[in-house]
């Protein structure tokens, strides 16, 4: 394990937040207007996520087309460069990296109305410059706020966070180190309501222990739509003054 | 490649590969007379029965010294493709050296990329629609000069190769095309040299860059006479 | 966008038009705008985002590591990745392999050299988020920004290590700057008599022929190359082409160099 100190008895963790507080959460939309018909930026902590969206159009292959609901393809492009030490291999065949795109689509298969599109295909990429830690909730934010901007009918947000749990406390939005040294859960949680539309763990979790990492997860979560939609409704403003001016 | 060979011990991390002597004197010698001997460009079409055209080249080096390419480039098509319609017919060329690998693989596709540009402009695409054309190059054997291998030395037989074997597989080209290299810079011309199709250089000067192209024309014409005798001395 | 039979001609006859009349309204010599950025990545030692008006996007990254060049004398890894390609494509291969070569060739190791056995070893990652006309030129616009943005630490232990067995030591936060003369590359489309600098996309489609021309220390360099823009308006070009763009690169060359070192 590690010989840094994780969580000090004071209650302070490694990059000095308390257990419920979140990393820094920046985002945009419409970042790339000119090179997809939706995109989004996002900037949680370390982790930067570029996501650009095009669709719904006419599928490539024939056998990608289905005439009741549109086909939501998500692929995962974590960069060689994303990590502080370079990985030497492409990690686009990756087990782990197919495992996090089927999720990934599973979880936006029902919270997107598919079925308004049909014959199309809906083509996310997403593309990792950095990451540290609490990967998969970063990507289901920048998808979320990608598929708003690409104007694509979704039944609400869904916002994505990892909770750890070191000893008997849960901690929020973990990044890399705190990941490495304690088991996590990744959520994703649909708009206001306390219904997961993911929830991923792949380490142990004591089961008398999940429901106070989830409730801090779920809370967390809200926080997180809360910023988005902030962010969200000033673009639109912004927009809409440009449109009316 | 990317997956490090497990199975094997590898040595020590500052293991390097054995190198060997250069050839004395002497040996080289002999080398050079024999290849003396046989100086003359080889060229015999349609030995590969199976494709629609080929051609095997055996050359040396235009600036007279002596390395010997082996070249066997072969045809497919124009042969129906599947898919979408396409007016025009798609050209594909891959290289493949069969005896040793000297190149890397990146500079192959840049050299594919180069020839299939050039052959886009004398190949009568038009005249084939929704068809495919498949060119292999197999590079038997070359040596560069001084033991390198230059993509430059091997270009012009190349197009040479192509050329000869799109003929054989009596594929509408423009022109008969060729090439000529000098100093590092490989130039294709069709029409009698009025018109470049392809230009490669990859070091040297750029200062006498319109003298480089009148050697390589130079060196095109010659290309070209020998190739169209030998097509009308062999014409069915 | 795919062109009509009908459209394509009536381009190609505009651009060959004396002067050309492009469609953006440019001149022969005259680049799109760009808009680049650097220094955005925190974990590269240099880095460089850059954003043509068409919005295609290429994002170039510089890590450096420190190997011991007795055992590994590969200096410089330039590894390409565009959206839309697969990794092994034809074009993504061949364009990692022009970049590689001419990288290799221009810049020196010896400035990466910091004691007689370790030297740094820079790893050049290109990702191209989406290009509608050749990238070639986009990225060498990247690369460029991101090695004149590159800083790399500063070693402060002995640099002759060749008798005593020693690990270089680097100072815990000076950096220096990395100090290189970055090779640019440009593409120019040949249409008709007129050679058109910075080709978009749909100018591409109907370029008769393409050519890759290489800028360093301050004049034209080489490799200089015929590149295919499209696949079925191939034709040739006459040696008058090509000491069209050659002048005109040494002419445009300086005032990007200008642009791009004003960063």
């Amino acid at each position: 394990m590690s010989r840094l100190e994780v969580y000090s008895p004071e209650g302070l963790r490694l990059d000095g937040r308390r257990w419920n507080e979140l990393r820094r959460f920046q985002c945009s939309i419409n970042t790339h207007a000119n090179a997809a018909d939706g995109s989004s930026y996002l900037e949680q902590g370390n982790n930067k996520i570029i996501t650009l969206i095009s669709g719904p159009q006419e599928p490539k292959l024939r056998s990608q087309m289905n005439v009741n609901r549109a086909t939501l393809a998500i692929t995962v492009n974590i960069t060689k460069f994303s990590k502080m030490e370079r990985s030497k291999s492409s990690h686009k065949n990756e087990r782990r990296v197919l495992e996090m795109q089927t999720s990934l689509a599973r979880t936006f298969e029902k919270n997107v109305m598919l079925h308004l599109y049909p014959r199309t295909s809906i083509d996310v990429q997403v593309h990792v410059l950095q990451q540290d830690g609490g990967l998969m909730g970063s990507l289901i934010n920048g998808i979320t706020l990608a598929l708003i901007d690409a104007g694509i009918a979704m039944y609400d947000y869904i916002s994505g966070v990892t909770v750890g749990l070191y000893d008997t406390t849960p901690l929020l939005d973990l990044n890399s180190l705190e990941e490495n040294a304690m088991s996590s859960v990744t959520l994703g949680v649909v708009g206001k309501s306390e219904k997961l539309s993911l929830l991923l763990v792949e380490d142990k979790v004591p089961l008398d222990r999940l429901e106070s990492v989830l409730a801090i997860g779920i809370a967390g979560s809200h926080r997180i739509r809360e910023l988005m939609d902030e962010e969200l409704r000033k673009h639109g403003k912004k927009r809409l003054q440009n449109a009316s001016s | 490649m990317s997956v490090s060979d497990r199975r094997r011990i590898l040595g020590p991390t500052n293991a390097r590969p054995i190198q060997f002597a250069p050839l004395n004197e002497d040996s080289k010698k002999i080398d050079t007379e024999r290849k003396n001997l046989n100086k003359s460009v080889f060229i015999e079409n349609g030995l590969v029965s199976n494709s629609n055209g080929s051609s095997y080249l055996e050359t040396r080096d235009s600036n007279g010294i002596e390395y010997p390419t082996l070249l066997l480039t072969s045809v497919y098509g124009p042969r129906p493709t599947r898919g979408s319609f396409n007016s025009k017919a798609s050209l594909t060329i891959q290289f493949k050296e069969v005896t040793a690998e000297n190149f890397p693989t990146g500079e192959l596709k840049e050299l594919c990329n180069f020839l299939t540009n050039i052959f886009n402009a004398v190949i009568n695409l038009a005249g084939y629609p929704k068809s495919g054309i498949d060119i292999f190059l197999n590079l038997i054997q070359h040596e560069g000069p001084s033991g390198e291998y230059s993509r430059e030395a091997i270009l012009p037989t190349c197009i040479n190769g192509i050329t000869l074997a799109l003929v054989d597989a009596g594929i509408e080209i423009f022109d008969m095309v060729s090439a000529g290299s000098y100093n590092g810079t490989v130039v294709s011309f069709t029409k009698n040299g009025e018109e470049i199709v392809g230009l490669w250089k990859d070091t040297g000067d750029v200062e006498d860059l319109v003298e480089t192209i009148e050697k390589c024309k130079e060196q095109y014409y010659q290309n070209r006479s020998t190739m169209i005798k030998y097509l009308m001395q062999n014409k069915k | 966008m795919v062109l009509s039979v009908t459209e394509k001609a009536y381009l190609y006859e505009s651009l060959s038009a004396v002067p050309p009349l492009r469609p953006d309204g440019r001149a022969a010599h005259q680049f799109r705008p760009v808009e680049l950025f650097t220094d955005f990545l925190p974990t590269s030692n240099g880095s460089s985002k850059i954003v043509a008006s068409d919005g295609s996007e290429c994002i170039v990254s510089v890590k450096a590591k420190v190997v011991d060049h007795t055992v590994d004398n590969e200096f410089l890894v330039v590894d390409v990745d565009i959206a839309g390609h697969r990794d092994d494509s034809q074009f993504v291969l061949s364009i990692g392999s022009i970049l590689t070569k001419v990288l290799t060739q221009q810049l020196e190791q010896r400035g990466l050299q910091l004691t007689r056995k370790y030297s740094f070893k820079l790893f050049i990652d290109v990702l191209v988020l989406s290009s509608y006309s050749h990238p070639l030129s986009l990225i060498s616009f990247a690369i460029y920004a991101a090695l004149n943005s590159t800083y790399l630490p500063k070693l402060i232990s002995s640099d002759d290590d060749l008798d005593v067995a020693e690990l270089p030591l680097f100072h815990d936060y000076d950096l220096e700057k990395l100090d290189v003369r970055v090779p640019l590359l440009f593409t120019v489309a040949l249409v008709g008599n007129n050679v058109l600098i910075d080709p978009a996309s749909n100018e591409s489609d109907v370029a008769n022929n393409g050519l890759v021309v290489t800028w360093s220390n301050g004049k034209i360099g080489t490799p200089i190359m015929t590149i295919g823009l499209n696949d079925d308006n191939v034709k040739g070009f006459g040696s008058s082409h090509i000491r069209t763009t050659l002048e005109m690169i040494e002419k445009c060359a300086p005032q990007v160099v200008k642009a791009l070192d004003g960063i």
